[in-house]
C-alpha cells in the first residue's frame, strides 16, 4: 500500500510538473552549445581516445563506445551499469551478492575482474576479487563521459585489461560556479539526495542514498530455498577535485555502502560493508606538436567487511575482511613527428593486503562452534605485489586515408612471470562516410588474489596455483555514416587460454580455481545503429550474436547467443522527452539440477521520461522493469546453484535544482 | 507498517494503475514480439532512408560544430552594401548538401547583430553571391578549392569542415575559416588576408583564439 501511495504521488506530481513552462535548467546539449561562448567551445572535449590519443570515436583503433552526461536521460538510466545493457556485446549476470557482473564479449566472471575501471585515468579496483561496480555505489550525477573500448587493452592498459576498458570521467569544472541539488526517490522506500558545487578551481560532490534492495522477497537462495534476508542498504560518496595550477588537478574520492547478501540461505543473514578512500594526482602539461608529458599518481585504501548474522540469536556468525591497499605511478610522453606520434610511458602499480582475517562462529551444519575458528583468507596474508610495466605506442597516418597503429606492453610482476603484450590496427577511411578496422591484439588477466591464494575451508585439497589467462583477439570493424544517419558493424574472434574457472573441491566442502584445458574460442558479431525516422524520435538499435567453443569446456553455458537492446526517445515538446528502452537476451543454460529457476529469454522493459520544469528545475523519472518480469539469470559457477533473480519494477523519480548564483 | 491517511483518490489511482499493468502484460508480451518483427522489416526501410537522423556522438559534433557557425559570424562585419540588400536576413548556405543535418537546427533563426539566420543549399560557388556565410562540408572541400582557383572575391564567409585533420595552418583556396582539429577540441584558422580582401572585417576577438593563416594581414 505504501508503495502504491508513493508511486502514485510521484505520478501525481510528474503530470503536474509536465504541464509548466519550462525553461533552460541546464547548458550542455543542443540548445546550449549555441549559447556558449567560443571561448568555451575551443575547450569542450570533443575527440576520444582508444588509443591515449584524442581521436575520432569513428577513426579509434579498437571497438569504441561513448555516452556524455547529456545522453544519460536519453537512456533512463540511473546506474552507469544499466548504460551497458546498450553496449552490443555486453551481457549483464545478477550475482548472488548485490552487484551485476559485466560480461563483455562471452568473458565470464563472478567479479569484474577481466574489465579495467579508468576514474580521471586512475585504475579503481578492489584488490581480494579484483573487482570493481558500477551500481548504486557510482553516483552518475558526478560523471561528464563514460567511454567503452571492447576488446584487448592490455598492450595500453595492463593486465585485466582483458575484455575492454571502461573510462569515466568526472564532471568538467565550470567557469561560472554553480550548485546543483538533487532528490530522487522511488519504490522500495529508495531516497537519494546529491549536492554538487562546481566553479573554475575546485568542486565538491555529495550523495547519500537509502533504500531496500528491489528484489522480491519471494526470491531463493543460492541453494534454492527460502530467504530471509532483510532488503535494506545505503550508499555514500563524497568527491572534491581541485585544480589548483594549469595542468594540475587534485582529487579525494571517499564512498561507503552497506549491502546486503541477496541470495543467502535462511540459517543467517548475510551483509557486506565497504569503505573506500581514493586520492590522485595528476599533471599534464604541453601539446602534441610541442611535446606533451603526462604523469599520473594515486593511492586507494580499500575496506570490505563481508559478515553473517545467525537468524535466531541474530548473533554473529561469520566475519571476514577483505582490506587493501593500493598505489601507483605512472609517467607518459607523447609527441608528433611529422606523420607519427608516438606514445611512451612507465608505469609502477603496488597492491598490498592489509587485513584478511576472517572468524567463523556458526557452521549451518554444525551450528555455533566451540572453539571459533579462525585464520586467514589469503596463504599469504601480508602479500605485496609489485607490477613495473613499459609501453611503447605510434600511431602512423601513412596518408589521409591509412593510419596503423602500433603498441607494446612489457609487464613484470612480483608474484607472476614477465609478460609482453601487443595490439596492431589499421584503419582505413576510403572516405568521410565509411571506416574499415582491422585489429590484432594480445592480453592477459593475472589470477586475482582470491582466485590463486584462497585458503580453502573444511577440506585438506590443495589446489593448483592458477596461471594468467591469456587471450588472442582478431576484429573487423566497419562504419558508415550517411549524411544523416550511422551504423557499425563488428566481427570479432577471441582465442583463450587457460580460462580460469571455480570448481568445486573434490569433497565439495569448498570452491577452487583452476585454469582449463586447451582453448576457448568465442566469435561473434555486433551491430549499432543511430536513427531518427521521424523528426523529434531517436532510435538506437544494438544486437550481438556469440558462440563459444573450447576444448575442454565445450560450448560454454551461461551465454544468450542472442543479446538485443532498443532505445526509442521522443522529443513530444522542445523542453520534454519521452523513452522506451527494451533489452532482450536469449535463453542461457545452467548447470544445476533445479528446474524451476530457468533463465530464460527475456524482454525487459523500461519507461522513461525528463524535461525541464523552469530554468532552474529539471525532472527525470522511470519505471525499471515495466511489466514486473521475472528474469532468472545463470549462477555461473560451473556447479549447482540456483539462479538469481534479477530486480523487481522500480517506479522512481528524480527532481534537480540548480539555483542562481 | 502502517499508511498514513491519504487522499482517496489517490489509492484508487494506484489500486486501477496495478490493474491496468497486470492486464497489459500478456497483452505486451504479445505485442513486443510483433514489435521486434516489425523492426525487422522497418530496418532496412530506416537504413537507406536519407532523411534518418544520427545521433550519440555524431549529433553532439555536428551540434559542436554548428555552435562554432553561429558564434565565429558574431565576430564578422560584412561590407555596408550586403546589410543594405538583407538588412533582416542573415543568409547561411550550405555547398552542395547540409552536413550538419538536423544539428543546424539549434542555431537556425538565431538573430546575429539584429539579422536572422536563414539557410539554403547551393549547388556551386558562383550561386552563394547572396550568401553570407557558405558551409563546406569536408567531403566538397576538394571541389570548392577548385572552383574558387579562378577566384572568389565575394564577401562570402566560406567555413570548411575540416575537423578530420589536424590544423597545420595552411591556407585553402576559397576558404576563410576552417574548422580544424586541436587536440582533443575543435579549433580554427582564418584567411585573414583573403578575408579582407573580400571586404570582410574580422574582429581581434575572434583572432585571438585563432590560428592565422595564408599572407600577412593588410
Amino acid at each position: 500500500m505504501l508503495n502504491a501511495m508513493k508511486y502514485q504521488g510521484i505520478l501525481v506530481a510528474l503530470c503536474t510538473s509536465m504541464g509548466g513552462q519550462a525553461g533552460t535548467a541546464e547548458k550542455g546539449p543542443a540548445e546550449g552549445f549555441a549559447d556558449m561562448p567560443l571561448q568555451d567551445l575551443v575547450s569542450l572535449d570533443v575527440f576520444s581516445s582508444a588509443s591515449l590519443l584524442p581521436t575520432q570515436i569513428s577513426r579509434a583503433p579498437g571497438t569504441v563506445y561513448s555516452f556524455h552526461r547529456s545522453q544519460f536521460n536519453r537512456f533512463g538510466v540511473r546506474r552507469l551499469e544499466d548504460l551497458l545493457q546498450f553496449v552490443p556485446g555486453f551481457q549483464l549476470n545478477q550475482y548472488r551478492k548485490r552487484h551485476r557482473a559485466l560480461w563483455a564479449r562471452g568473458l565470464l566472471q563472478h567479479y569484474n575482474s577481466k574489465l579495467v575501471l579508468m576514474v580521471d585515468g586512475v585504475r579503481r579496483q578492489h584488490l581480494y576479487y579484483g573487482h570493481f561496480s558500477l551500481g548504486d555505489n557510482f553516483p552518475l550525477e558526478m560523471v561528464e563521459k563514460v567511454e567503452i573500448i571492447l576488446g584487448p587493452a592490455t598492450s595500453l592498459y595492463g593486465a585485466n585489461a582483458f575484455g575492454g576498458m571502461i573510462s569515466v570521467t568526472t564532471r568538467d569544472f565550470a567557469d561560472q560556479p554553480k550548485l546543483e541539488l538533487s532528490l530522487n526517490a522511488g519504490d522500495n522506500q529508495r531516497s537519494k539526495t546529491t549536492a554538487f558545487y562546481n566553479s573554475d578551481g575546485w568542486q565538491a560532490f555529495g550523495s547519500y542514498l537509502t533504500q531496500d534492495a528491489p528484489f522480491s522477497e519471494d526470491r531463493k537462495s543460492f541453494i534454492g530455498l527460502d530467504v530471509l534476508q532483510p532488503l535494506d542498504e545505503q550508499y555514500q560518496t563524497l568527491s572534491l577535485k581541485a585544480r589548483p595550477l594549469p595542468g594540475l588537478t587534485l582529487k579525494l574520492n571517499y564512498s561507503e555502502s552497506e549491502t546486503p547478501f541477496l541470495f543467502i540461505p535462511t540459517s543467517q543473514d548475510a551483509f557486506v560493508d565497504k569503505s573506500n578512500l581514493s586520492i590522485a594526482l595528476s599533471y599534464e602539461v604541453g601539446d602534441l606538436d610541442s611535446g606533451k608529458f603526462e604523469i599520473r599518481t594515486y593511492y586507494q585504501r580499500d575496506k570490505t567487511r563481508e559478515y553473517e548474522k545467525e537468524q535466531l540469536t541474530r548473533a554473529l556468525g561469520y566475519e571476514e575482511f577483505q582490506n587493501a591497499n593500493l598505489g601507483g605511478v605512472s609517467v607518459t610522453g607523447f609527441k608528433r613527428w611529422q606523420v607519427h606520434t608516438l606514445a611512451a610511458g612507465v608505469t609502477w602499480n603496488r597492491e598490498k593486503a592489509e587485513n584478511t582475517r576472517y572468524e567463523r562462529r556458526f557452521h549451518w551444519r554444525d551450528g555455533f562452534l566451540d572453539p571459533v575458528e579462525t585464520g586467514y583468507l589469503l596463504a599469504d596474508p601480508e602479500l605485496e605485489n609489485n607490477d613495473y610495466a613499459f609501453f611503447l605506442q605510434d600511431v602512423w597516418d601513412i596518408n589521409p586515408q591509412w593510419s596503423l597503429t602500433l603498441g607494446g606492453r612489457f609487464d613484470q610482476f612480483d608474484q607472476f612471470d614477465e609478460y609482453f603484450n601487443y595490439r596492431a590496427a589499421l584503419v582505413h577511411t576510403p572516405d568521410t562516410r565509411q571506416t574499415w578496422k582491422l585489429l590484432y591484439g594480445t592480453a592477459i588477466r593475472t589470477p586475482t588474489l582470491r582466485e590463486y591464494l584462497k585458503v580453502l575451508e573444511g577440506t585438506s585439497f590443495k589446489p593448483p596455483v592458477p596461471d594468467a589467462e591469456r587471450m588472442k583477439t582478431l576484429e573487423l570493424g566497419y562504419q558508415y555514416q550517411w549524411e544523416k544517419a550511422d551504423l557499425s558493424l563488428n566481427l570479432f574472434q577471441n582465442n583463450m587460454e587457460d580460462f580460469i574457472r571455480e570448481m568445486p573441491t573434490p569433497d565439495e566442502e569448498d570452491e577452487y580455481y583452476a585454469n582449463s584445458e586447451g582453448t576457448l574460442r568465442l566469435h561473434g558479431a555486433e551491430m549499432l545503429l543511430n536513427a531518427s525516422p521521424l523528426q523529434n524520435l531517436q532510435v538506437r538499435f544494438g544486437l550481438a550474436y556469440l558462440n563459444s567453443e573450447g576444448t575442454e569446456l565445450g560450448r560454454m553455458p551461461y551465454l544468450a547467443s542472442w543479446s538485443t537492446s532498443l532505445n526509442l526517445n521522443y522529443n513530444y515538446h522542445s523542453k520534454h522527452s519521452i523513452g522506451l528502452s527494451l533489452v532482450h537476451n536469449d535463453s542461457r543454460s545452467d548447470t544445476n539440477s533445479f528446474a524451476d529457476d530457468d533463465a530464460d529469454s527475456f524482454v525487459v522493459a523500461n519507461l522513461h521520461g525528463s524535461g525541464e520544469i523552469s530554468k532552474t528545475l529539471s525532472y527525470t523519472f522511470g519505471i525499471d522493469n515495466l511489466f514486473n518480469s521475472q528474469v532468472y539469470d545463470p549462477a555461473a559457477d560451473f556447479g549447482w546453484q540456483y539462479n538469481p533473480e534479477r530486480n523487481e519494477r522500480e517506479i522512481w523519480m528524480r527532481l534537480q535544482w540548480t539555483p542562481a548564483f | 507498517m502502517d499508511a498514513s491517511p491519504v487522499d482517496a483518490r489517490v489509492l484508487m489511482l494506484a489500486w486501477m494503475y496495478e490493474k491496468s499493468i497486470t492486464n497489459l502484460r500478456s497483452t505486451c508480451r504479445r505485442n513486443l514480439q510483433v514489435a521486434w518483427a516489425a523492426l525487422a522489416l522497418v530496418l532496412p526501410v530506416v537504413l537507406f532512408s536519407p532523411e534518418t537522423v544520427a545521433d550519440s556522438d555524431t549529433d553532439r559534433l555536428k551540434q559542436i560544430k554548428a555552435a562554432f557557425v553561429l558564434n565565429i559570424a558574431k565576430f564578422v562585419t560584412w561590407p555596408e552594401k550586403v546589410y543594405q540588400q538583407r538588412p533582416q536576413q542573415l543568409m547561411v548556405c550550405h555547398y552542395q548538401y547540409n552536413a550538419l543535418g538536423e544539428a543546424f537546427g539549434i542555431i537556425d533563426g538565431k538573430v546575429v547583430e539584429g539579422r536572422r539566420l536563414s539557410k539554403k543549399t547551393v549547388g556551386n560557388l558562383p550561386e552563394s553571391v547572396n550568401c553570407d556565410i557558405l558551409l563546406v562540408p569536408t567531403e566538397a572541400l576538394a571541389e570548392l578549392e577548385n572552383e574558387a582557383q579562378v577566384g572568389f572575391d565575394k564577401p562570402v564567409l566560406t567555413i570548411a569542415d575540416m575537423t578530420d585533420r589536424r590544423g597545420v595552418g595552411q591556407a585553402h583556396n576559397g576558404v576563410l575559416v576552417a574548422l580544424v582539429r586541436k587536440n582533443s577540441s575543435i579549433g580554427f584558422e582564418v584567411n585573414l588576408q583573403q578575408a579582407q580582401k573580400n571586404g570582410l572585417k574580422v574582429s581581434s576577438e575572434l583572432l585571438k583564439l585563432a590560428t592565422i593563416v595564408g599572407g600577412e594581414s593588410e
